[in-house]
């Protein structure tokens, strides 16, 4: 099956994988086939490579896509009659811009935008990333502007993070766990079985009284949009598990981010959110017929030269040993994830981060069965 | 500042995932272990050097001493949380604080707490004074810092904990952190990145947000995985104008090994344009898995590296 049979009838696509298995230029040439099929994508991302951003005329960070000029695509062998819109997200911004909306009135955001506590930590709060992508994937599926929606997942550790982030957050802000002792009789009272004052004044001692006043204004203010917040929380994670949104998950045949996809696969299922297919990237695919190398016919070849010839067999061993690895460590993608038939896109040697190079990574994303095999024999060692 | 990362107390080695930054820690940790007391710290709940030298995880928090003089751990920040209190208050507060699970509570909603108190618990394992009694302190911490996209975020915790707690013991212990970690010659910074376009200028970067975030410069910067310049453009030329002779593998192989090559070195040559620390590079282990051997390996070619920048005899082996 192709990217495409894959994706048809989806709305949302979110390609997932940790950190520098080229998750980015995936999303981007999967968006640009979908807008090849005719059809209104926007692709969504959180810093990207920024010749990525140039290819597709993104100059800079914004919180709406832009429509990238399909003339950019013209003599790359590539015909966008849809149209692909692009953005790359500013988390703090679309953070902000939320905080605004829920609160009830100026005042309010005013006073949260304004809190020291939430200028220091808005940006760095656990999963903010990930609940301001998945966010915005919510906002711009509700607009009804595009058929499809491919968010590219941000470069965090774990892709994990990014599926109960909406949770952390609201977690978070709730403040749940401090207010428990924020307030004159709260819940601790009732756990330790002794005042809450003992454990509030050991507290104070410990974090200074700044911080327990400052934080207990920051919840305070932070009040007013809670229940916003969490109304928004909970249809963000609905969209994650709508049957017209899939996770496709993105690996590179390292054994690391393999672990990590078997892993993020579990999860997945776990949450019973849509687990859509396998993309593993940058494949040293193997040849059938893989031959030991005779250097002395390859001498006789290369007419006597046999440094060029002991040099060539070395190299071809050297990229055997990574064909012979990523061929096992497909085979346990295949089996750890009962996933037939992943999609294999070769380790392509030029640059995949300009047009050209998003059109060859498309070409074997979108390529038929068949075809598709052509193109791997090809690249074979 | 340059010079040798090893003759700080605290080596912070920094990069994104899937650079081998682990690999690198571990290298290090094996080259400072020829000088002294070292210990190699991960970070959240990862525990890869005990299975590098072929023992079982021990449990998080534990140091485990896993080869002559190099002990490894993994930082559970509960625990260390907990052994800092335990020097702030009395013990019966300390049970207090940990039954009511407020404190804990408090850990894990307050952003960063996490990163606060594991950064301290490293810093805390090359103090004079540690904070469990009989314990001894070690000459060299590596931390295997966090693959995380804003690299100097951790770094930055404690100044940003000083800041929004201004008093009280949490506010001067992560003052005295933040100083330490701000201090060049208290904590080397040591880069790990790919020769990649990506991941060079991401370094390039990172190496801007350390100097204007943190007043700190980076050791060295560490280029893992070059591929060997074996294959000249020429080579490849020649063997793709016999056509049909050779095996296609073959002249597949070596044009893609040309064409690797030339991206790198060039990668590699824009770093050392742009980069104000020096750069080193450890060469591809072509290999399914990498053993210890190839990482003591590295650990000597860092090792020899680094002290020809800082002038100095290489620690542990023969110069030639």
């Amino acid at each position: 099956m192709s990217v495409s049979d894959r994706l048809r009838d989806k709305r949302v696509v979110i390609c997932a994988g940790s950190g520098g298995v080229g998750t980015t230029p995936c999303s981007a040439a999967i968006a640009m086939g979908l807008a090849a099929e005719g059809k209104r994508v926007a692709v969504v991302t959180i810093d990207p490579a920024k010749r990525l951003a140039n290819s597709l005329g993104l100059e800079q960070l914004g919180n709406e896509p832009r429509l990238v000029d399909p003339s950019r695509f013209e003599g790359h062998g590539i015909e966008i009659t849809g149209e692909l819109w692009a953005m790359m997200l500013d988390p703090k911004r679309t953070f902000d811009e939320l905080i605004e909306r829920l609160a009830p009135d100026r005042a309010t955001a005013d006073e949260i935008l304004a809190n020291r506590i939430y200028r220091e930590l808005s940006s760095a709060v656990a999963g903010s990333q990930e609940f301001t992508a998945v966010a915005k994937l919510y906002d711009l599926d509700r607009s009804g502007d595009f058929d499809a929606i491919v968010l590219d997942t941000p470069p965090s550790r774990n892709a994990l993070d990014f599926l109960d982030a909406p949770d952390r957050l609201t977690g978070f802000l709730e403040g749940r766990a401090l207010r428990v002792f924020l307030a004159p009789s709260g819940l601790a009272a009732k756990v330790v079985g002794r005042s809450t004052g003992v454990v509030f004044s050991v507290l104070r001692r410990v974090t200074g009284v700044d911080l327990m006043d400052d934080l207990s204004v920051f919840f305070r203010a932070l009040s007013g949009v809670l229940e916003g917040f969490r109304e928004r929380a909970s249809a963000v994670k609905a969209v994650l598990s709508d049957p017209a949104t899939t996770f496709l998950i993105v690996t590179s045949p390292e054994r690391e981010p393999v672990e990590e996809a078997i892993f993020f696969h579990g999860k997945l299922v776990e949450a019973r959110m849509p687990f859509g297919g396998l993309v593993v990237n940058r494949v040293h695919p193997l040849a059938d017929d893989a031959q030991p190398v005779d250097v002395a016919e390859l001498t006789a070849d290369l007419d006597g030269d046999a440094a060029l010839a002991r040099k060539v067999a070395r190299t071809l061993d050297e990229f055997r040993i990574l064909a012979h690895r990523d061929a096992a460590a497909i085979e346990r993608l295949r089996h750890e994830l009962g996933e037939d038939e992943p999609i294999l896109v070769p380790h392509l040697d030029g640059d995949v981060h300009d047009v050209d190079g998003l059109v060859a990574v498309h070409k074997h994303l979108f390529a038929e069965a068949g075809e598709r095999d052509a193109l791997l024999a090809e690249a074979a060692f | 500042m340059t010079g040798h990362p090893l003759h700080r107390p605290l080596v912070v080695v920094t990069g994104k995932g899937g650079t081998g930054k682990t690999t690198v820690a571990a290298a290090l940790g094996l080259a400072a272990a020829r000088r002294g007391r070292a210990i190699v710290c991960e970070v959240g709940r990862q525990q890869r050097m005990p299975a590098l030298f072929g023992r079982a995880a021990p449990e998080l928090g534990e140091e485990l001493e896993v080869d002559d003089q190099l002990w490894t751990v993994s930082i559970d920040p509960q625990d260390a949380l907990e052994e800092w209190l335990s020097r702030q208050l009395p013990r019966r507060l300390v049970h207090v604080l940990a039954r009511s699970g407020a404190f804990s509570a408090f850990v894990h909603a307050a952003p960063g707490a996490r990163e606060l108190v594991t950064i301290t618990k490293a810093w805390e394992l090359a103090e004079a004074q540690r904070w469990r009694r009989g314990a001894r302190p070690y000459d060299v911490v590596v931390l295997d810092a966090p693959a995380s996209g804003h690299g100097v975020g951790l770094l930055r915790t404690p100044h940003t904990f000083a800041e929004i707690a201004r008093v009280g013991p949490i506010a001067s212990q992560a003052r005295r952190v933040d100083e330490a970690l701000r201090d060049p010659a208290h904590t080397a910074c040591v880069a790990v990145t790919l020769p990649g376009e990506l991941p060079v200028s991401e370094t390039l970067e990172l190496e801007g947000h350390l100097a204007e975030r943190l007043g700190q410069a980076f050791t060295g910067i560490v280029v893992n995985g070059v591929a060997p310049r074996r294959v000249s453009p020429a080579d490849a030329e020649r063997l793709a104008a016999t056509d049909g002779d050779l095996p296609g593998a073959a002249v597949h192989a070596a044009r893609a090994a040309a064409a690797r090559t030339r991206v790198q070195h060039a990668q590699v040559a824009r770093l050392r344009r742009h980069a104000h620390a020096p750069v080193h590079q450890v060469p591809f282990v072509y290999a399914t898995e990498l053993g210890l051997d190839d990482v003591r390996a590295i650990a000597a070619r860092l090792e020899r590296a680094f002290s020809h920048d800082s002038d100095e005899r290489p620690v542990g082996q023969e110069v030639g």
